[in-house]
């Protein structure tokens, strides 16, 4: 389907109404259904959105960089006036009272809300298994996982139902899943983009970004949501960047630095020949490659689920059957009437988590767990200050295997926590990190080079994304995309 | 993982679990606690600890003044239950 950048042009200019591509977005949305891509198909709000984008134009208004673009929306994000269910039973019939403030921008941008997509069950998942709902399925094979937990997201712009969509990031949520579906995500720095709006579930961690087809496309998006915004009080006052103006940058002489740790043992064959292939086109363009060393990675894995799952624990300690939300009331008083909802509401992935941040917080364990978990958590972060102090950017993979077998990882929770182990370092220190595709492997699947770059540098890393971008060319399309 | 130690985290988290599930997480506990066990060697003795991102530079101060939110009856459209314009909860005073 068209880009982005190719939509917003055509609406501007007048040679396509907002109103036509939104038709199509429908009927693309509709023909892509048994993909599993949407917990809700929004037709009657796009189109009227749509048309009224379309009076705007009539009239003279200025559009903005998103004008008539469809984009579909992570079900974690609020949506006045439609259901958002984060993926879960707890939510099944919520409907926000207000906007997130990146819908909010992508409104005031020209751009109109398409549907709300499918995820694991408060984000807590790495292949949209953990929904509550369905499972979204990989447009490239049908028969395997598009990842998570913004795997709808994911699935809704590599099946070409719509040209834009918004992920949440909270250890790999959107880049593992660009990967394995073959398309560009953007996990922005931690501040960069406003979380109100955000269902939380890791609030140190959690930051919205952009998939789409192509870097140019996320870049743009990623423009329209990131600013401050006084209502999420970890989102900072930056200047305003041009990260599309980034993505034609020179990236001749910058200097880029190979993980070593990420490249041992557990990495798929395959991904390590597709990956070293895109850094060698860097290198060919002019940019030095030299080893660095993150030595604090093997740690990754254990800090984050420490910290994740503490975090956890007290955000979804709201989900208590009062103010919103699922409400089961046996006999038995207040204390019955929480756990007999929390029970009803949560999936064993989320009651897992909860327990296990429950236990790391509890009197006795604080220590043990969740305070030691933060001092690791620095020594990674500092892993990174000092990488960076010698390169411009890491290179590595995003996922260390392609898309896997729905089903494969269910049964044992670690293994799915070890599918996220290349993404969760750069979440921790709050770096941020582009996924983009590199050539697919033999069989037809997905592979994702991760470039990670100092924080607030996201328009390095887009840079180079865009760089490798035009040497590798197009890509093939999934077998299983909307035509 | 004993069995007792898991109804009390459940009991803490306000869940309430089966027999079932408690037999099963208990094991999942058991299992991710021990992995996450090898944190136990770090060395973290002058280490701080990192709360969050950037806490320091963020827009933790503004100024407090009154900004439009959500009426009362759009914070009350979500609630299972209200009663006199308040959310309403089972008895839990004798």
């Amino acid at each position: 389907m068209d880009s982005i950048v190719d939509i917003a042009g055509r609406v501007t200019r007048g040679e396509a109404s907002a109103r036509e591509i939104a038709t199509d977005a429908v009927r693309r949305m509709k023909a892509g259904a048994e993909l599993g891509a949407f917990i809700s198909v929004l037709e009657d709000e796009l189109l009227a959105e749509a048309t009224a984008v379309d009076e705007r134009r009539a009239r003279g208004e200025a559009l903005g960089p998103l004008a008539g673009v469809p984009v579909a929306v992570k079900d974690a994000i609020c949506t006045r006036g439609v259901r958002t269910t984060a993926g879960s039973r707890a939510l099944e019939g919520w409907v926000a009272p207000y906007d997130a403030h990146v819908v909010s921008r992508l409104r005031a941008a020209g751009a109109v809300v398409c549907g709300k997509t499918n995820m694991d069950e408060f984000a807590m998942g790495s292949s949209n298994e953990n929904s509550a709902f369905f499972p979204a399925k990989n447009p490239h094979d049908p028969t395997r996982a598009p990842g998570g937990s913004s795997g709808g997201s994911a699935v809704a712009v590599a099946a070409e139902m719509a040209p834009a969509s918004l992920g949440s990031d909270t250890g790999g949520s959107i880049r593992q899943p660009a990967a394995l579906t073959g398309i560009v995500g953007v996990k922005p720095s931690y501040g960069r983009v406003s979380r109100f709006g955000l269902v939380a579930f890791a609030s140190s961690l959690d930051q919205i970004g952009p998939f789409a087809g192509d870097v140019r496309g996320a870049a743009r998006v990623l423009g329209v949501i990131a600013g401050h915004d006084p209502r999420d009080m970890t989102c900072r006052a930056l200047e305003a960047v041009d990260f599309e103006a980034a993505c034609g940058r020179d990236v001749s002489g910058l200097r880029l630095g190979v993980p070593e740790e990420y490249f041992a043992e557990g990495l798929d064959a395959e991904v390590e020949t597709r990956v070293r292939e895109a850094i060698a086109a860097l290198e060919a363009r002019g940019c030095k490659v030299a080893p660095v060393h993150l030595p604090h990675t093997k740690h990754a894995v254990a800090t984050y689920y420490v910290i994740a799952t503490a975090e956890a624990s007290s955000n979804l300690s709201r989900y208590d059957g009062v103010r919103y939300g699922l409400r089961v009331e046996p006999q038995g008083g207040l204390a019955a009437m929480y756990g007999a909802t929390r029970d009803a509401a949560f999936g064993k992935e989320v009651k897992r988590r909860i327990l296990l941040g429950t236990y790391v917080l509890s009197a006795g364990h604080y220590d043990a767990y969740y305070a030691k978990a933060q001092r690791v958590r620095t020594l990674i972060a500092r892993d990174f200050d000092a990488a960076f102090a010698e390169v411009d950017a890491i290179v590595c993979p995003t996922s260390p295997t392609p898309a896997f077998p729905l089903g494969e990882r269910t049964r044992d929770p670690l293994s799915m926590y070890l599918s996220d182990v290349y993404t969760l370092p750069a979440s921790l220190a709050g770096v941020p990190a582009v996924s983009v595709p590199c050539a697919p492997t033999a069989a037809g699947l997905p592979v994702g080079l991760q470039i990670v770059t100092r924080r607030d540098d996201e328009a390095t890393a887009l840079a180079l994304a865009a760089a490798w971008e035009a040497d590798r060319g197009p890509l093939p399309r999934a077998r299983g995309a909307v035509t | 993982m004993d069995g007792s130690v898991v109804r009390h985290i459940a009991t803490l988290a306000q869940l309430s679990l089966t027999q079932d599930e408690e037999r099963e997480l208990g094991g999942d506990l058991e299992r991710i606690l021990a992995f996450v066990a090898e944190l136990e060697a770090v060395p973290t003795a002058d280490v701080p600890p990192m709360t969050h991102a950037n806490l320091a530079d963020a827009a933790a101060w503004r100024e407090d003044v009154v900004t439009p939110g959500l009426d009362h009856d759009e914070a009350m459209s979500g609630a299972p239950r209200v009663e006199g314009g308040g959310f309403a909860v089972p008895g839990f005073v004798g």
